[in-house]
């Protein structure tokens, strides 16, 4: 393959991505074929030293952010046709409240995680809290002289913050496998996209 | 090599290519290969990531009629070496953890 339609490939495979980011792509592997054919390799060699297009495509997108990559995916390669427009425009009813499904749904993992994770926290935060109050209450009894409810107070800071300390670092860990775990739902998510692309290449 | 740890060793090998003099593309693949091996598509994302992050800097130089990028390793990029090198000592103590001959290391 030649170096111009190796390169016309990569681009092809990149639609959708904005033209900065085509153009600095296609400039470094423009680069990298020209640097070895100074090296000493013909054209051709270059060419299928540096790899495939679509897996140069997908190393690429799968490093763009989420946002960007679903942008990429919902602008068309080409014009679309006046009957694609005629069935979007009447589709709206349909497929509008669908997105936004979609979108909710996501929207709702995201919330619902964070909400664990929040009220996690305010537990043990609540724990060390009224520890300090009862070690503040027994001093105030142990003050006016009353035993009894002084002894029952300092079990039951000792017990509230002993269950703090205890429940603060299973709560750390929680909450930083849940933080990977979305980052891997988002990976998953941009595979997705990622494989439809390729497969739609193929085509 | 276990493909997360190449990871993480890959961005620490790019900022070490050009930790001396500026460098671009190709030349880093050459001077890493004894170490690792790594393609221009592995390398593309990583340069970019880098230049993000602020760990290098990119200029354009002119070579023989055409434009090459060269990159420069920033005060930041450095500090990730320098982290790296202090993390080393832990990963070579886990190392000889890993790699050491019967028993436990409570001498009976």
């Amino acid at each position: 393959m030649k170096k111009n339609e190796f390169l016309d490939k990569v681009k092809e495979k990149l639609a959708g991505l904005s033209e900065e980011d085509i153009k600095k792509a296609i400039d470094f592997y423009d680069e990298a074929i020209n640097d070895r054919i100074e090296d000493g390799l013909t054209e051709d060699q270059a060419v299928s030293a540096i790899g495939t297009p679509e897996d140069i495509a997908e190393q690429i997108l799968m490093d763009t952010p989420l946002p960007k990559l679903v942008k990429a995916k919902a602008k068309p390669n080409r014009a679309l046709r006046v009957w694609e427009i005629i069935l979007i425009v009447l589709g709206f009813p349909l497929w509008f409240p669908l997105l936004l499904t979609v979108a909710a749904i996501g929207l709702t993992i995201v919330i619902t995680i964070f909400a664990v994770i929040f009220s996690l926290f305010v537990l043990v935060l609540s724990l060390a809290v009224s520890g300090i109050v009862l070690l503040a209450a027994t001093i105030a009894a142990i003050l006016f002289g009353e035993g009894v409810p002084a002894l029952l107070q300092i079990g039951a800071a000792l017990i509230c913050i002993g269950l703090g300390i205890l429940l603060f670092i299973p709560v750390k860990a929680l909450t930083l496998w849940l933080l990977e775990l979305m980052g891997r739902f988002v990976k998953w998510i941009k595979s997705l996209f990622i494989k439809g692309r390729t497969k739609e290449a193929i085509k | 090599m276990d493909t997360q740890i190449k990871r993480g060793l890959l961005d620490i090998c790019v900022l070490a290519a050009i930790k001396t003099e500026d460098s671009y593309g190709y030349k880093i693949i050459k001077d890493i290969k004894p170490y690792l091996t790594i393609s221009e598509s592995t390398l593309y994302p990583i340069l970019r990531r880098l230049e993000e992050a602020g760990s290098l800097t990119v200029r354009s130089v002119e070579h023989s009629g055409r434009l090459r990028k060269y990159y420069h390793i920033t005060d930041s990029g450095k500090k990730k070496l320098a982290d790296f090198a202090s993390e080393w000592k832990e990963i070579m103590a886990i190392y000889e953890y890993v790699t050491r001959e019967g028993g436990t290391n409570e001498e009976e």
